[in-house]
């Protein structure tokens, strides 16, 4: 019912915007041919001109959904279709036919017209010299999502998204052509792309704030000749992406509704009743072969024992999501005459998640005006505002109902909670993780963040082909963070003393001021100059405060009076500017249309390194040559496009590493306070770091050879590209002398070198064969980097398991090899007590304490025990290939489309199979202290068990990392998309000119895990999801496995999976 | 054309204040933060300071800072939570030893504070010389604690650790070792200036202080400090008998001037380890901690604060059960299962760092329990129970009671505790001998004799407990006391040992071991029901018969007068009364092993008394290796050396 009135109320608003929605078609008495002309991707033309073949005059075009309507008369054999951009189509008709189904026609990639977005301005993409890839709204609809990001998944060859998170809102991290800088986690800035969004650069915030709905297309620029127009923030490869825009014409208002269901189609397999029962025994049993004696620290509860009786076996993680809605509503109206162009929109997200509390609302408001004042001049406006709120309270239930007793209820007979589960266990006091979902005003964690992204222009046309630009961009976010935790819950009940409430304010403005000159002629009939000129200046402003108190009164009270509670502390209070100016000059040069050179220089200063290193210039040079063109290729008609592209930039990542003021030497801040009292209380600086004037920005040198093509009428088009790269200087930490003061500081040493394969396919295997087409892209993509030069000449830093040769993110761990067998040990150990069950000896020949059913790992150097020298380069973060399929199928008004992405190759760490320590893993894992993931463990009984044997006395049983190392191949269909585009002359009585239907399924299948066949099940989704969980380092006396790192990890704390169901339609009137 | 006019005038405008505006793009302006500069002004010289103080409080509270000086010595074995246990048995590498970055952070920041003091023309004369007293100070107090802990091994060619007394602004890849010699000669240079530059009391207008409250270094620091180096270069090749003689004159010129400076010693051993007598008269030197979460981290209930030592030294006793094993008089009692005992705010939060070396601290150094009070004041015996627990079972099966828990449990207060049966009891010398099976059964709890310590079942260390604490796993807000005058008259009588003057040796010893025989019957408050105390009653006789019988007698004189032998296997000599002295006084304050290096006595100490230790100790342990941060550093010039043997 909400559905229809808000229907009902849309159409009121159409009438105040005065829309005429009556439709024109007059019927011909003979007949007439309907059909619709989409292009490869299923999108609808506007326009599009058919005709009868050899006819001058009797022709029609599509409407706003693609459709036509013929009246013709007579024997009609074809019709010719056309459109800018696009290969003219004789479409043959057969006899009597009148519905034709879809035409579709492929893009000329030769035409002479079609425009791209580059850097600074647009170009004929035949003149295009770089590798340069364009993802089209279309797509972006493909993915359910409210960051673009998600749908770029699998999309494009050599741009790899990786982190998903189930709270909403959160963006991926993006890699172009890998990373390039040593000693940085998957998650870092330092080598993600430089995101530019209508020409303003987007350099912070969360790409969330950008609705997709309001994306016309994306330009994706990979190669470094491209991105060298962005200096020195070029090296991480550069995103543009720009937004709608009105066109000239009668208004179109676009309606897209849709509403989607999230679930967790599975849980992580931890053991049932039955086997933690068995799992408690077992770890006494290990606990005795391995002497630590019979004394069962964690025994089952009274209230255990009592769920074994009642047969309770509770898989607690059933209890503690939910099923998330998710509703995306977005309304626009574009439009306008010869003079003035506009778009406006509005849009409503809202996502509750799987997660119990947690859920975000985006309200967004899109304008953008063009007028122009006069023959030679130009303005615009764009604006986007967008305010969210983020909701995301902690005491998240996943991991703790994960680990709790399966053999106890999460509620009681009577229904009420059980608010400490594990009474009469060791961990009695553990209060049951759906406490906070069942008084969500428990906890408070939410984040509000309000965005005005703004660029005004003005273009002056000087003289025939000179055009002065000048535009400002201005970019305002505020962020507000209320955060609010009740008391401590004890048995005694709640100490409110405890409760702690903050409140954060951030506000960040950025603004930049581009003059562009652009020069653009023909000389003669054959010489095409292309000149842009950039002076630009840019500034970004930051500053934030923080306030925590303790003891608020009364869970009502949350964070809204921080004077009702005790101060505590300030957090995150900071001021930050920094300033960057820019000069760049860009020559394209074109003969013929054959031979395309493009050279450009850009030079950023930049105000966060010290004077004398602030300049930095960027040269690139690059080249194309459309073959088709040559006339020795006339004969070869099959092939429509074949252009060879060559180029080489320099690039760096400066902007994002290292931050404002970091070379000037701050003193650390303390306070101290003499004679422990207040009267004593007193600053304290510290002298702990030191001035860095000779900081530089690292270089990346990249070049790049690629190759176009179209073949068969286009019908199989795509590009090659093959790149080598090299990165020096990159800023790595270095340490002053330690007797002369010591601190670390930033310097220029370091070098890394990377090559790489992509492929991109597009064909169409099918055109309205019987009414259905089929299309696919494919891509993949081989990219390998690795580390060729450390600081100060060293071959290894094993500390941070960087080793020259090697990729950049590996795992150096020792290898386990198997479990130890009682075969292994001597036999039992006549020295101990043997009556509560045999007591083994040790394993021969070890020095660490290894008794049979520990892990048994490889003695690489052969010394008889294991040691520093048998750690081992296990495996990287870095696949083999990457990339994806998609396929779209249309049939008549069917449309049908799913996307296949995949991963190779490569090594994760599975953090939830490891155990405690420093690496983030399972907490004790292997005690039997709490229920934990499902492992086929070894016992006397179960002698082929891959997992060692628990003990109850041994929270971090020895090389514990060394389970946690997994293949990291996958191949997921991502999504699955069903649309049904409603029979024009339906609709159109009901004045809207075309309705779409969708329905949309996201993560409905994983193809092919090879780790989780290897865990037994256990490993339900082996993406990497976060980083930083383990990498290498250095052998200890106590060998839990490597700590510290920056290697590409599953977790499992914050994220399960989960699968979406998304139901919609598409309306335009 | 006229729009045409307007745009272009904009936008020329436009670009002329983007020009303009172009150099201060590129100047930084931070504000959220303090730079360099800061440091010559008034209020950033005393932040400086303040900043060193806080560091040397930091390390003296923390887990390695304390730790390091205990383990690996004879008093102290590694715990079985050891979180450095290369220090305990001398595993030690260049990459797992102590670091001296920090250190030498401190001495350059100290390096540039005196030449930005100097230069001051804002800064009166009176606060120059306390800054610049301070600056000398602390620099000496690091350079004093590096040489300790690094070297040099020869007096007159370069080993061990650089010397700077110039302030370094610019990061640098070249460094060189000086003279032993040299660095002995600054730090005796900067603690005499200082002694003379420091007041000698803390009054209410000290900046260093809370308006008079603390126990920050005055000029008998100084001068205590300039004896402690004078004595600890006497043995090193950079010293001479001389040096002994110095350390002499200059402590008993302390100990005679003392009112000058408001020290002296408390009368009971146990006042002067009450928290409130941190800032007291005997304390020299304090290290600050206080319970205000901003400048300590302690907070409420979270388990936090800077203050470690109270965990760092104590066992698991919430972990033991209270079951017996037939057949058996020493029996395995560690048993899980609901233990009569939990952590509560009295009993304290046990880390198991560091564990108690029996055969030295038990059977040696605190063997005399009766006429010295120090045992009683140090240790924790016995623990009551604090939550109802199931009965122990007798040797034949059958249960033994269950035990009655103390009536004023607290988990937010310290509490000593009312009623309630011992769960734990850990008797000493001849009572521990009677203990058997009987014995045990006739006990409801569990019986822990001396035979039965191992690193993780030990007495517990009592003398820092912090009884404002109020959550059970909070840390210690109490101050660390870095030096007490006690150390005063023990160096004395070191130095005049050395100096070969046994009388006046004699003479000191027997200050602070008539002190320690001094008991007052509310000292037995927190100790077992039947160990020895005193009552009102017998207060003073008892006193009386325990301060003559803690004068030396004249078999210990005999043996004082053997001078220092510190070849292994020799039997004993007067350093090993001196030594066993300062262990009864300064039991587990984090210097032992300062103490055993300094007299020579660490190889043939460890290896009479510490078999874990001494199982790999060898010569060069004496010193710590260079850390291999510093080695690596080194880029240009020669390598930086190694400490030998490492």
């Amino acid at each position: 019912m909400k559905k229809l009135q808000l229907i009902k109320q849309l159409k009121a608003m159409l009438l105040l915007f005065c829309i005429s929605m009556l439709s024109a078609n007059i019927y011909a008495q003979t007949t007439t041919l309907r059909g619709r002309v989409i292009d490869q991707k299923g999108q609808p033309l506007v326009g599009a001109s058919v005709k009868v073949t050899g006819s001058s005059t009797a022709g029609t075009n599509t409407d706003i959904s693609g459709n036509f309507a013929l009246p013709v008369s007579g024997n009609i054999t074809s019709l010719t279709v056309s459109y800018v951009g696009y290969i003219t189509l004789n479409f043959p008709v057969k006899q009597g036919a009148t519905a034709l189904g879809d035409i579709i026609l492929a893009t000329d990639a030769t035409s002479l017209s079609e425009v791209v977005v580059v850097g600074y301005g647009t170009q004929r993409k035949r003149d295009v010299t770089g590798a340069t890839v364009t993802v089209d709204s279309k797509t972006l609809s493909e993915t359910p999502s409210p960051n673009f990001a998600d749908a770029l998944k699998g999309r494009v060859a050599g741009v790899q998204i990786t982190g998903t998170s189930a709270r909403p809102g959160t963006a991926p991290n993006i890699r172009i052509r890998g990373s390039r800088t040593i000693g940085q986690g998957a998650n870092s800035s330092a080598d993600q792309p430089l995101l530019v969004v209508d020409g303003v650069p987007f350099v912070a915030g969360s790409l969330a704030d950008i609705n997709p709905d309001n994306i016309k297309n994306i330009e994706i620029l990979k190669d470094a000749s491209s991105t060298a127009i962005y200096g020195s923030r070029g090296s991480g490869g550069v995103i543009l992406v720009t937004t709608n825009r009105g066109t000239i014409g009668k208004p179109v208002t676009t309606l897209t509704t849709s509403l989607g269901v999230r679930t967790v189609p599975r849980y992580l397999k931890v053991f049932n009743g039955p086997q933690y029962a068995q799992f408690k025994q077992d770890a006494i049993q290990g606990s005795i072969m391995h002497g630590n004696g019979a004394s069962a620290s964690y025994p089952l509860s009274a209230l255990e024992q009592q769920g074994i009786a009642n047969g309770v076996d509770v898989d607690w993680q059933k209890y503690a999501y939910r099923t998330g809605i998710n509703s995306d509503q977005n309304l626009s109206v574009a439009g306008g005459n010869e003079y003035t162009t506009y778009n406006m929109g509005v849009g409503y997200t809202r996502m509750t998640e799987v997660i119990p509390s947690n859920d975000y609302t985006r309200y967004s408001i899109l304008t953008s005006i063009d007028h122009k004042l006069s023959k030679s001049i130009r303005v615009g406006l764009n604006m986007t505002n967008t305010l969210s709120y983020r909701n995301t309270p902690g005491g998240f239930p996943g991991s703790g109902a994960a680990q709790t007793t399966p053999l106890v209820t999460p509620y009681d007979e009577n229904g009420n909670l059980r608010v400490f589960p594990w009474a009469g266990a060791f961990d009695a006091n553990i209060v049951n993780p759906f406490y906070f979902k069942e008084n969500p005003d428990f906890t408070k964690a939410q984040s509000r963040d309000f965005r005005n992204f703004t660029s005004l222009y003005g273009e002056v046309k000087i003289i025939k082909g000179l055009t002065y630009k000048l535009s400002f961009g201005y970019d305002f976010n505020q962020n507000r963070g209320a955060n609010y935790n009740g008391g401590s819950i004890t048995p005694a009940g709640i100490d409110q003393k405890l409760s702690t409430a903050s409140t954060n304010n951030q506000e960040r403005y950025h603004y930049t001021v581009d003059n562009l000159l652009t020069y653009d002629n023909t000389f003669g009939t054959k010489h095409h100059i292309n000149f842009t000129g950039l002076f630009g200046i840019e500034k970004d402003h930051f500053e934030s405060m923080q306030a925590n108190v303790t003891n608020i009164p009364a869970d009502v009270n949350e964070n809204s009076n921080l004077s009702l509670g005790t101060f505590s502390s300030f957090g995150n209070n900071n001021y930050r500017e920094w300033g960057l100016i820019s000069q760049m000059a860009r020559l394209v040069y074109s003969y013929d249309g054959k031979y395309i050179l493009t050279a450009t220089m850009r030079g950023d200063g930049n105000s966060t390194l010290a004077p004398g290193n602030q300049w930095l210039y960027y040269p690139a040079l690059s080249a194309a040559w459309n073959i088709t063109d040559e006339s020795f290729m006339k004969n070869h008609e099959w092939i429509n496009n074949l252009k060879l592209r060559a180029g080489y930039g320099v690039t760096s990542n400066g902007g994002l590493n290292p931050n404002a003021y970091q070379t000037l030497g701050a003193l650390g801040i303390n306070q101290y306070q003499f004679g422990g009292a207040a009267g004593g209380n007193t600053l304290a600086v510290a002298l702990n770091s030191i001035a860095n004037p000779n900081l530089r920005w690292q270089k990346t040198g990249q070049f790049n050879l690629g190759l176009e093509f179209g073949l068969f009428g286009n019908r199989i088009s795509g590009a090659i590209e093959v790149y080598t790269e090299k990165t020096t200087d990159i800023i790595m930490g270095n340490s002053n002398v330690a007797s002369l003061g010591g601190a670390g500081f930033q310097t220029n040493l370091g070098s890394t070198a990377g090559k790489g394969l992509e492929i991109s396919l597009s064909s169409i295997n099918l055109q309205n064969r019987g009414g259905l087409t089929w299309a696919t892209d494919f891509n993949i993509a081989f990219a390998r980097q690795r580390i060729t030069g450390l600081p100060n000449g060293i071959l290894a830093d094993i500390n941070n398991a960087l080793f020259v040769g090697s990729p950049l993110n590996v795992i150096y761990d020792v290898r386990k090899i198997g479990i130890w067998q009682i075969s292994d040990s001597p036999g039992i150990d006549p020295t101990k007590n043997q009556s509560s069950g045999p007591v083994y000896q040790k394993v021969s020949g070890q020095v660490f304490p290894q008794y049979p059913g520990q892990i048994r790992v490889e003695d690489v150097n052969k010394n008889g025990t294991i040691d520093n020298g048998d750690n081992q380069i296990l495996g990287s973060d870095q696949p083999q290939y990457t990339g994806g399929i998609t396929n779209r199928f249309t049939y008549k008004n069917i449309d049908l489309s799913f996307n296949i992405q995949y991963q190779m190759g490569g090594m994760v760490v599975v953090q939830y199979l490891t155990s405690g320590g420093s690496i983030g893993g399972w907490g004790f894992l292997g005690t039997a202290r709490f229920n934990q993931p499902y492992t086929n463990y070894w016992t006397p009984s179960n002698p082929t068990g891959t997992f060692p044997q628990p003990d109850m006395n041994l929270q971090t049983y020895p090389f514990s990392s060394t389970t946690g190392y997994y293949n990291a191949s996958w191949i997921k269909l991502r999504n699955i998309n069903l649309g049904y585009t409603l029979p024009a002359k339906l609709v159109n009585r009901l004045g809207i000119s075309s309705l779409r239907i969708f329905a949309q399924c996201l993560n409905p299948w994983i193809i092919y895990n090879p780790a989780g066949k290897a865990s037994g099940g256990t490993i339900f989704d082996p993406e990497t999801q976060s980083s930083g969980g383990a990498v290498g380092g250095t052998f200890s006396a106590n060998p839990t496995g490597p700590g510290g790192g920056r290697m590409a990890t599953v977790g499992y704390g914050g994220s399960p999976y989960t699968r979406d169901f998304v139901f919609g339609l598409n309306v335009k009137f | 054309m006229k729009i045409f006019k307007k745009i272009s005038i904009v936008s020329a405008m436009v670009l002329a204040i983007s020009v303009s505006s172009c150099k201060k793009l590129l100047e930084e302006h931070p504000k959220a933060a303090l730079y360099g500069d800061y440091l010559k002004t008034e209020p950033g010289i005393k932040a400086a300071i303040a900043s060193a103080y806080r560091q040397m409080a930091r390390h003296w509270t923390s887990d390695g800072g304390q730790t390091q000086q205990s383990q690996g010595t004879d008093e102290f074995i590694n715990g079985g939570s050891s979180t450095s246990s290369q220090y305990g048995n001398y595993t030690l590498t260049s990459s797992n030893g102590p670091g001296f970055t920090t250190e030498f952070q401190y001495v350059n920041t100290m390096n540039g504070l005196m030449g930005y003091i100097n230069e001051s023309t804002t800064i009166s004369a009176a606060n120059k010389q306390l800054y610049l007293g301070h600056a000398q100070f602390i620099r000496a107090y690091y350079y004093f604690f590096l040489v300790q802990q690094f070297g040099g091994v020869n007096a007159d060619s370069p080993s061990g650790i650089p010397l700077h007394t110039t302030f370094a602004t610019e990061p640098s890849t070249t460094d060189e070792p000086a003279k032993l010699a040299d660095i002995y000669t600054q730090i005796i240079a900067d603690f005499t200036t200082a002694a003379t530059n420091l007041p000698n009391t803390i009054t209410s207008t000290n900046p260093f202080s809370a308006s008079g409250t603390g126990k920050t270094p005055t000029s008998a620091t100084a001068q205590a400090m300039l004896a402690k180096v004078y004595l600890t270069r006497g043995y090193t090749k950079a010293g001479s008998a001389a040096d002994f003689q110095k350390a002499a004159d200059l402590t008993k010129t302390l100990i005679d001037t003392r009112a000058t400076y408001g020290l002296d010693l408390w009368q009971d051993f146990a006042d002067a380890l009450k928290p409130a007598n941190d800032y007291g008269k005997e304390v020299v030197w304090a290290f600050d901690v206080g319970s205000d979460p901003t400048y300590s981290e302690y907070c409420c209930g979270n388990g936090r604060g800077w203050n470690n030592l109270p965990v760092l030294y104590r066992w698991s006793y919430n972990l033991v059960g209270v079951s017996n094993v037939a057949g058996n008089d020493q029996p395995n009692q560690k048993l899980g299962g609901p233990a009569p005992l939990t952590r509560d705010v009295y009993n304290g939060r046990s880390y198991v760092r560091v564990a108690v070396n029996r055969p030295y601290a038990i059977d040696v150094a605190f063997a005399n329990q009766i006429n010295d009070s120090r045992f009683d004041a140090t240790f924790q015996t016995f623990w009551i129970a604090n939550q109802t627990a199931a009965s122990g079972t007798k040797f034949d099966g059958t249960p033994k009671g269950a035990l009655a828990v103390a009536t004023n449990v607290s988990f937010t207060s310290y509490q000593i505790p009312v009623g309630g049966d011992t769960a734990i009891l850990m008797p000493q010398g001849a009572v521990a001998a009677q203990v058997n099976n009987a014995r045990r059964d006739a006990f409801k709890g569990v019986i822990i004799t001396p035979a039965q310590y191992n690193n993780t079942v030990y007495p517990a260390i009592k003398k820092w407990d912090d009884v404002t604490r109020i959550a059970i796993n909070d840390h210690s807000t109490r101050p660390i006391l870095y030096m007490r005058f006690a150390e005063v008259y023990l160096m004395n009588a070191e130095a005049n040992y050395m100096a070969g003057k046994i009388a006046e040796a004699v003479q000191s010893l027997n200050v602070i071991r008539g002190r320690a025989s001094f008991r007052k019957p509310e000292d037995g408050l927190t100790i077992p029901k039947n160990q020895y105390r005193v009552t009102a009653a017998s207060q003073a006789a008892d006193n009386a018969a325990n301060f003559a019988a803690m004068q030396l007698t004249p078999a210990q004189i005999a043996q004082l007068s053997i001078p220092n032998n510190t070849t292994v296997g020799s039997g004993p000599c007067g350093m090993d009364l001196i030594l066993e002295e300062y262990t009864r006084e300064f039991y587990g304050d984090g210097r032992r092993w300062l103490d055993l290096v300094r007299t020579g006595q660490l190889l043939r100490r460890v290896k009479m008394y510490n078999a874990e230790a001494g199982a790999n100790i060898k010569e060069y342990h004496k010193l710590r290796p260079i850390p291999q941060v510093q080695i690596n550093g080194v880029l240009t010039g020669p390598k930086y050396p190694q400490n030998p043997g490492y």
